[in-house]
Order: structure tokens, then sequence, then C-alpha cells
């Protein structure tokens, strides 16, 4: 039985490698498109999810998915690129969406060109950016409930005194940008007019602190049990959880939370505009994002989507987030991005 | 008429060196060029949107220089990347010294295994040397699982994440480039001189401080230089081993690469850190030709 098995595989290892210059030489004449979007988990669901059904839909097109670290690597990939583009759609965050819009590296997209961004809110296709909103996630807590069994129900658990050298907090990015206007408020602030009540309560957190870092990443130490509480994405944390049972879990604290937009977009001077457009409508459509959403726990941005009363209580849009949704204005929050970085480096990490 | 027949014409000096140069031009001086001039970009590459179109601005500044060199705490950064660098290779330099010498003077069969053995570290990747500190240094780590098995802590310490962790990693990871710089010094030495000193009645310790080292001691300059050179420019460990807390040049490049977007000012950062080598390695040519000059 064990030496038929190994004749087949031969057998088919043979026919493989015989048929190899003609899969080649189909895939050369196929039209191919550029996907670029971020790596990990979001990569995967976005594979199953988005790229899997859009090419049973069309069987003589290839689609390549690039993963990226973060948007900003896109953002300089763009720019590379600039005169030949390689990429012809890119998922980005909103901010460096409207980034790369001011620099004209993403083309605009018409109702004709994707139907379904009819169905697109108008927050999710704004004025200073070109791209459209493909999913919605919110700044969470993502603790290991292996150590705390009873869910943190508020961002102040950061400093419980039971968790001292426990805690990450990668806030040398998108999350520490996002989670000082909350601090913001909770000290009875506002972000437009200063951060230093938010930088406060955030130093109040540091002894606590075993990592600043964003590398390993939150969900790596939690898993590795070197933390056990954290501030990350709660889609993120919610399918890294199910992935690793009766470990990770993500919760939006009572204070509330902030929504972090990722924005679909057709990269400027694509060679596969058309295409491109095809795609992108096709993320955008009620069954494709109700798929990536049962997935990646990421809120859908169709207005047309009706998820299940299970899954919309945990994810964004739902009812139980969306009370607890604080608003941000993105672009005062982007000029401001560098700054409060710094701010952070300073007068948290180093103070 | 000897001179004519060994050296070989100009033409041939040139076509010989062209490649080298070719590939040093390409690889080395215009990503250097380019880098520098990034640099001296104004902040256009900015998250400012209301300020206007963000495309790539024309003209010059020096903007970013002001911006590094007007700052206590980029020169807080740059000091901090110099001590990490000092203290890297204080360490890794004795600590490669004995490894070396037992090396260089072994006349076992096994000599050629045990240099592999020595070196053998740096066929693992950087990235993967560092988890393995971080299994080591961990709150659940080796280290704290033994002092709380027997009793020494109550509670586990932070030993990973921080300055400790990040120099620990990288005098281990460096560690085999010093012991190849010593081991080929050694190696020239004349070990006559060790066996006449020897039967003159000198004793180990003697040997090594009035004979080895002393002529080592080029070798032993040149590994300080090799593991600081490394130590300075390293970014995986100070990143992976730090845990946000250790800022040097290499995370602060990164971080304004990558994170703020703000690529003059990383590009400053990486003239500065040039500048430093430039500066390091000069001091090490005129400390290496004042000792040429006393031999």
């Amino acid at each position: 039985m064990r030496g038929r098995a190994s004749a087949l595989s031969r057998r088919g290892a043979l026919a493989g490698l015989g048929a190899a210059p003609f899969v080649r030489a189909r895939a050369a004449t196929m039209p191919t498109l550029t996907v670029c979007g971020f790596h990990g988990p979001f990569q995967k669901a976005f594979q199953a999810a988005v790229i899997a059904p859009f090419l049973r839909l069309h069987p003589g097109v290839a689609v390549v998915y690039r993963p990226i670290m973060n948007s900003a690597q896109l953002l300089a990939l763009l720019r590379l690129e600039r005169a030949a583009p390689r990429i012809d759609v890119a998922i980005a965050d909103i901010s460096i969406s409207i980034l790369a819009t001011a620099e004209q590296l993403l083309a605009p997209l018409s109702d004709g060109e994707v139907p379904n961004r009819a169905a697109i809110p108008d927050w999710g296709r704004g004025r200073n950016f070109n791209g459209l909103a493909f999913s919605r996630d919110n700044l969470a807590l993502v603790y290991d409930s292996r150590v705390i069994p009873a869910a943190p129900e508020s961002w102040m658990d950061l400093g419980r005194p039971a968790l001292v050298d426990q805690v990450c907090m990668p806030v040398e990015d998108t999350r520490g940008v996002a989670l000082l206007p909350v601090l913001t408020r909770m000290a009875g602030g506002d972000y437009r007019a200063s951060i230093d009540p938010g930088l406060a309560l955030m130093r109040r957190f540091a002894p606590n602190v075993a990592s600043w870092n964003a590398q390993p990443d939150l969900y790596t130490l939690l898993l590795a049990q070197t933390a056990a509480l954290g501030v990350g994405w709660n889609g993120r944390g919610q399918m890294i959880g199910r992935a690793n049972p009766g470990t990770i879990r993500a919760v939006i604290p009572r204070e509330g939370s902030v929504a972090q937009i990722n924005t679909i977009n057709l990269a400027a001077g694509s060679a596969h505009a058309a295409l491109g457009a095809t795609f992108i409508d096709h993320a955008l459509s009620v069954e494709t994002q109700a798929a990536f959403a049962r997935m990646a726990f990421y809120g859908p941005t169709n207005a047309q989507v009706v998820l299940p009363e299970s899954l919309s209580d945990g994810i964004f849009g739902g009812p139980a987030v969306a009370a607890r949704e604080m608003h941000l204005d993105w672009t005062f929050i982007s000029a401001h991005y560098g700054n409060w970085i710094r701010r952070i480096q300073r007068e948290v990490i180093s103070a | 008429m000897n001179d004519h027949a060994t050296t070989p014409p100009r033409w041939l000096q040139a076509a010989l060196l062209a490649p080298g140069l070719a590939a040093l031009l390409i690889t080395f001086v215009l990503p250097v060029a380019w880098l520098a001039r990034v640099s001296l970009l104004p902040q256009a590459v900015s998250l400012l949107p209301q300020a206007g179109p963000s495309v790539p601005a024309t003209g010059l500044s020096a903007g970013a220089y002001a911006r590094v060199l007007g700052d206590p705490f980029y020169w807080w950064i740059i000091g901090r990347t110099l001590g990490i660098g000092v203290v890297t290779a204080c360490l890794a330099v004795p600590m490669a010294f004995p490894i070396a010498l037992f090396l260089a003077r072994s006349t076992s069969a096994w000599r050629g295994v045990l240099v592999v053995l020595a070196i053998a570290p740096l066929m693992t990747s950087t990235v993967i040397r560092t988890y393995g500190w971080m299994v080591i240094l961990g709150r659940h780590g080796i280290i704290n699982s033994l002092l709380l098995q027997t009793g020494l802590l109550a509670m586990p310490i932070r030993l990973d994440n921080g300055l400790f962790a990040t120099v620990v990693a990288l005098v281990e990871i460096l560690m085999p480039y010093a012991v190849i710089s010593i081991l080929s010094t050694l190696g020239r030495v004349n070990v006559e001189l060790e066996q006449a000193a020897a039967l003159l009645g000198a004793r180990l310790p003697q040997i090594v401080l009035r004979i080895i080292l002393p002529l080592a001691l080029p070798g032993l300059l040149t590994a300080a230089l090799l593991v600081f050179v490394l130590a300075i420019s390293s970014l995986v460990t100070p990143q992976l081993m730090g845990g946000g807390r250790v800022f040097v040049l290499a995370t602060e490049i990164f971080n304004a690469t990558t994170v703020t977007l703000d690529w003059p000012f990383a590009g400053a950062l990486s003239v500065v850190l040039l500048i430093l080598f430039g500066l390091v390695i000069s001091l090490y040519q005129r400390v290496l030709a004042r000792m040429e000059a006393q031999a």
C-alpha cells in the first residue's frame, strides 16, 4: 500500500513536472492583479474571504498578495514604484490613504467603476482620500484569559497593581496615537486642545509595562505568557484567540474606544485599472464583507451587511461596540502623528 | 629593473581595480549619496495633510540636521548608542581573547572542529539568536525559573526588555567576530617567543601579559572596532531585547522611516551614524599608526 502510494506520488510528480512549463506559460498570459495588504492573520483571512471567491468568479485571472508590515511600508513602495507601479490594489490605514492621495499615488474611483461604492457611508468615501473604506476595527484591551480569568472592564486595568511587569503597551505607533485621545477624555481633557492629561495617565501605567515594543507583537507575548494584558486591536485579538482557544481575548473597555479604518485603493497608473476596480467592487460586496467579518472580526463598511447578533456584538458596527465608540478626527491626528509619538517616547517611555 | 618586472603596468592595475571600484560605487557610494540627498530634503514627506499636498518638495534644507543636533533627546540617544557600543566591545573582546588563544595554540586533532564551533553561531540568524535570549532571560525563562526553584527569588524579576538584556545579547551575538579577528592575529604571533620565555622561567600569566598581549594588541583593537561598529548599527537586538525602552540611533532611524515617515530626519540620523563610524575608524587608524611607530 505504501509502495503504491509512493508510486502514485512519483507519477504525479512526473506529470506535474511535465505540465509545469505549460502552467507557467498560462500564468504568464493571464492578467495578474497584485494586491498589497497587511501580513499575518489579516492576509490569511483576506486570501480566504476575498481573493479565493474572486478567483472562482474570474477563472481567467490571477491574484498575487504582497504582504507588508504596515501602511507606512505600503506608502514607501507606492512612492518607489511611482513611475512603474507594480501594485494594483492597496490596503492601508486611512491616515496613509489620505497622504497617498495627496501625493497622487492613488486613483479616484467612481460609482460606475465600483457599483458597491454607493453602499459605503459618507465617512468611508471621504473627500480627502481616493480609496474606499474596506473594514473597521477597534482599539481594545487584549488579555490572556489564563492569567486574568475575569475580563478587564476599564483602560485603568492597565495600571492594576497585580499586573506589575505583565503589561505590553506598544504605543510607539498608531495604537499609541489612538489611545491618547481616549485617555485624554478619561482625564477630563480634549485631545484637540492638549494631550497632556492623556500622557499623564499613560505614565501612571508605566510601572506595569514589561514591553513598549511592537516587536515581537503583543499577541505573541500573550501566547508566550510574557505579558498578561495589552493594548491591541479587537479583530486581530479575537482572530488569534479563536485560533488558540482558551488563551487570548479582546474586550472594548467601558470608557470607550476608537475605530481604525482600513481602506482599499486603486494604485495610480495601475496596468490593470479596470480589473482592480472590479476586485475592489467584489471586496465591498455584501457577501464578501460578511465573509471577511466572520473570518477576521473586522467590522464591515458596506451599510447593507447584516451580521448575526452573536458576531456583531463583538465587532465594530455592532450595537455593543457602537455604544462605546469615540469618533476621532483622523485628519487632525495625522497632522500630529509624529509629534505625539515623540512625546510618548520622551514623556512616557523615557520618563 | 626588478621594480619593472614585479609592478604590473598602470592600465592593468586600473583594470583589476575597476570591478571592485564599480561594485563599491554601486553598493556604497551611490546609496550614501542618495541618503545624504534625502537628509537634505525639506520635510515634504510629512503627515500634514492640511498643509497642502505633500508631493516631494524641491530645494535643499538643513532642517533635519537642525532638529537632530538642536534636540538634547537626540544627543542623549547618540551618547547611549556610543555607550552601548563601548560596553559591548569592552565585554566581548576580553571574553573572546581566551577562546581565540586556546584555539590558536591548540594542537588537538579537533582544533578545526573547535574553530568551527566557535564561529558556528554566525551561521544562525541574529533574529533567532535574539529570540533565544528572550527565552533565557524572559519572565518565565531559564534564569528566572532556576532562581525561583532554588528559592532565591519569590517573584520573577525583569531581566529582559531593557538595557541589560540588550548588552548581554549583543555581547554574545558579536563575540564570534571578535574571536575570528583575534584568532587571525594570534596566528601571526611567533610561538617561539612564547617558548623562549617559558624556557627562561616565565609563567603562563607572564607570557600572556608581557608577550602575547602586546603582540596581539593590533588584533584586539581591530576586534574591538568590529564589535563596536556592529553594536552601534545593530537594530534587531535593541529592538527585540530592549522592550521599546532602549532608544539607539538604529531604532530611531527605523521609526522615522516606517512609523513617522520622516525620511529627511531618518536620513540625517543615518548620516550622523556614518560620521560616528568615520570618527571611530580614524581614531583607530591613528592609534594603530602610533603603535606601529613605537614598534
